[in-house]
């Protein structure tokens, strides 16, 4: 087969985003687990670690284009290098996200929110993300569409538990109606929580452009891409 | 990862273009039907359909030996100077069969210029290079005419001072404008170009690349090129031969190049094999 | 590492004689005294030549303006060349027209036109058979047949058939060299643009092919002048007068050196010596003539 080196490379970059995936993954596990048992330490470790992913980000941002420009490359390799530029930038703010529901935790003693059911609500989100890159990995067409579905439920799930967040607030603002009782913490902890439901929300939503980035490179297809 | 339909030729009844040049249907100017071509008991072209649109860049790619040249050859009729090709089926300029048997060849070259691979300008003078076609056709020579083919050739303004010096005292490059101006001094309505940019070097290409899209607008221009990326840049249409002569895929050179439909094609344009 | 480089530069050294670059220089001498020996023996003979001459100079008293303004007689002293210097020019002229025209479009025809088939290559073949025949042969051949036969009689213009019958062959071969040699390119490129195969060949590959032509058709006159046993087949012989026209009898210049130099006088002799100057003197402008124009010609292209 003609220009072995070529294959070689856009092998390694499929490889090198997997690998950026798993890691960002692995990062936004530890950091549900630790809004969950609120673990100080694990949040500072999710924290830290997103200077790593970011410079790996920019370095698969500079083999997309070293790719573009020194193999030009066409069709069905076209659309891998540029649907992988796009998914790295998902996986990039999938780790952002990350670090938020880390913030939270550094931030709290306690868990985030007793409304914010985090490792089930988080683990759906999570587990989009795994299943899109494993469609990446696989080129698994019909698992997109499946995540594309199962971020309704995801959407759901979330607006449901915001109201239940704002009705705990309303019932504890109702029943402190005398200042000294109310010393805000109640707000703190409802905004938090909104926030990180809302982190999850979009945790889902990279994963759905993932899945669409993905349906793209195999098909030629924008079905899924809004 | 293109999906492989079947191997069937495609070609749309009524083709557009979708480029700049507007989303009008095509004019069709030259058209196969089933062209076989042999050299001897060899088979270089096989059941090629084809239809070539109007004004427009139409590239020609494949593999080496895979039949570009000598459709390009069919169409004027060059492969008569080979005694050993025999050409089945049919080729159409406009509603004429060019091989029926009342065709002058001559006649038929007289509408369909040709520039070669390697630039052949006339041992004689600028002015007489430009000059050739019309004198042999019975045309009108006038300066002004010359003038226009040259700047049609985008080389009126490096030799309006030296038209008298030998045309073969120019670099490569120009001396291949020489020959794309000669072709068009008679004002022909298609131009064959048969790699045309291959023997010159990266400047002396975009220069003829530049030209060729200018090209398009009173000529169609029908070139063939070992050079994918060339066709990518340059054409509107783009035509896939594979080995064996067989013509694969007829398409938008956009769509050929961001999503071929034969599987074949891909491999060939993303550098698998050829 | 410096044993190393030290070893390399030993290696790359000349290291004196060899057993190789012996043989080679041997070689080297050998073939060159090969090439060497045309040259020194056309240099004796031109020396051989000038020196009779000169003898005939001093000892006959043959002086250039004599010998150049008078024609042949019986009498030694008043014997010259002109009649035969004039003869021979009225040859070169009709061989030149009777050849140059038939060689040049046999040539055109072969090269062009003919398609690459058995006769085409028959044909071929036998030219280079007609270069090979020995020139005596030419002259028994225009003897019977256009001196005897149609009963032209032995004049200019049968030694021009004859003179032109021997260099045709030497013509259109040098002539389809020349017209080979104009690469296919240029044909394609004017049948593309329109041009009729006639137009092409009259508007490009003729001219382009022409100094190639015109330079072997000036070295393939060159040897006819020289040509003396088709003339003396053909009938020329001792005549005092220079021939008025082509259908008048004549003697050129071999055959007027042939014919002085069968005579027992010396002064004839050396006469003979004198007009082979001449002749060689004509023969290498002719052929000077020709290396300029094709030297000219080449770098052009």
């Amino acid at each position: 087969m003609a220009r072995q080196h070529y294959q070689q490379q856009l092998e390694s970059l499929t490889h090198e985003v997997t690998a950026m995936a798993e890691l960002v993954l692995d990062r936004y596990k530890m950091a549900l687990e630790a809004a969950e048992t609120g673990d100080r330490r694990l949040a500072e470790t999710v924290i830290k670690g997103d200077n790593e992913i970011n410079e790996r980000y920019l370095a698969l941002e500079k083999q997309c284009t070293d790719l573009i420009a020194l193999q030009q490359p066409v069709a069905g390799d076209l659309r891998v290098v540029t649907a992988s530029f796009k998914i790295i930038t998902d996986l990039e703010r999938i780790a952002d996200l990350a670090t938020n529901l880390a913030d939270h935790t550094r931030a709290e003693q306690t868990g985030i929110h007793p409304a914010v059911d985090t490792q089930a609500l988080g683990g759906v989100a999570g587990e989009m993300v795994e299943d899109a890159i494993a469609a990446y990995e696989t080129a698994d067409t019909g698992m997109c569409r499946a995540i594309a579905d199962r971020d309704g439920t995801l959407d759901a799930d979330c607006e449901r538990t915001n109201e239940q967040i704002i009705r705990t607030l309303l019932a504890e603002t109702a029943a402190t109606t005398d200042a000294e009782s109310n010393d805000g913490s109640g707000l703190t902890a409802a905004s938090r929580g909104l926030l990180t439901v809302r982190d999850i929300e979009r945790v889902g939503d990279h994963a759905v452009n993932i899945a669409a980035r993905v349906l793209y490179m195999v098909e030629n297809s924008d079905e899924l891409l809004y | 990862m293109a999906t492989d339909t079947s191997d069937s030729l495609i070609t749309t009844d009524v083709s557009s273009t979708e480029t700049g040049r507007g989303k009008v249907p095509d004019e069709t100017v030259v058209a196969s039907s089933n062209l076989d071509v042999y050299y001897g008991t060899d088979q270089a072209l096989e059941d090629v359909s084809i239809e070539i649109p109007e004004h427009k860049v139409t590239a020609i790619i494949g593999p080496s030996g895979c039949g570009k040249s000598t459709f390009l050859r069919c169409i004027n009729r060059m492969n008569d100077q080979i005694p050993a090709c025999t050409v089945d089926g049919e080729l159409r300029f406009h509603s004429t069969d060019v091989y029926d048997e009342a065709v002058d060849p001559v006649a038929l070259r007289r509408k369909i210029g040709m520039v070669f691979q390697k630039p052949n300008p006339f041992p004689k003078s600028i002015y007489d290079n430009v000059a050739y076609g019309l004198r042999v056709q019975g045309k009108a020579v006038t300066d002004e005419i010359v003038e226009e083919a040259l700047r049609g050739a985008a080389l009126w303004d490096e030799v309006s001072d030296q038209l008298e010096e030998s045309g073969l005292e120019l670099s490569g490059g120009q001396q291949q404008r020489l020959c794309i101006a000669r072709a068009i001094a008679p004002d022909p309505e298609v131009i064959l170009m048969d790699e045309p940019a291959s023997a010159l070097d990266p400047v002396a290409t975009s220069k003829i690349e530049d030209l060729i899209a200018d090209l398009a607008d009173e000529y169609t221009v029908v070139i063939v090129t070992h050079n994918m990326q060339q066709a990518a840049r340059i054409s509107d249409k783009t035509a896939v031969f594979l080995t064996g002569g067989r013509l694969v895929e007829f398409d938008d050179t956009q769509k050929v190049f961001e999503n071929p439909q034969h599987q074949r094609v891909e491999d060939y344009i993303t550098g698998k094999f050829g | 590492m410096s044993l190393g480089t030290d070893q390399l530069k030993n290696e790359l050294l000349d290291t004196g004689m060899t057993v190789d670059d012996i043989k080679n220089r041997v070689f080297v001498w050998v073939i060159l005294a090969a090439s060497l020996l045309g040259v020194v023996a056309l240099a004796l003979l031109i020396v051989d030549v000038i020196y009779e001459a000169y003898i005939g100079y001093r000892e006959f008293d043959i002086r250039p303006a004599q010998f150049l303004t008078q024609s042949g007689s019986r009498t030694p002293s008043q014997a010259g060349f002109l009649a035969a210097m004039v003869a021979t020019a009225w040859l070169m002229v009709l061989t030149a027209a009777l050849a140059f025209f038939v060689g040049v479009g046999s040539a055109i025809y072969l090269e062009e036109y003919a398609p690459d088939n058995r006769i085409t290559r028959l044909i071929e073949a036998n030219l280079s058979n007609l270069a090979g025949v020995p020139s005596i042969v030419y002259g028994l051949l225009v003897l019977a047949a256009i001196v005897n036969g149609i009963g032209l009689g032995p004049i200019l213009l049968s030694g021009a058939i004859a003179l032109a019958l021997l260099i045709m062959p030497i013509i259109i071969v040098s002539a389809q060299e020349a017209l080979r040699a104009v690469p296919d390119s240029v044909r394609n490129g004017s049948l593309a643009t329109g041009a009729t195969q006639w137009q092409t060949i009259r508007r490009v590959v003729l001219p382009s092919a022409m100094p190639g032509i015109l330079t072997g058709t000036i070295l393939a006159l060159a040897r006819a002048v020289g040509e003396t046993a088709p003339l003396i087949m053909v009938g020329a012989l001792f005549t005092a007068r220079a021939p008025p026209g082509p259908l008048n009898r004549f003697s050129a210049m071999p055959t007027q050196i042939y014919t002085w130099a069968a005579e027992p006088s010396q002064h004839f002799i050396h006469l003979a010596a004198a007009g082979i100057v001449v002749l060689l003197v004509v023969m290498l402008t002719m052929n000077g003539v020709a290396i300029y124009l094709r030297n000219k010609f080449e770098t052009e292209v």
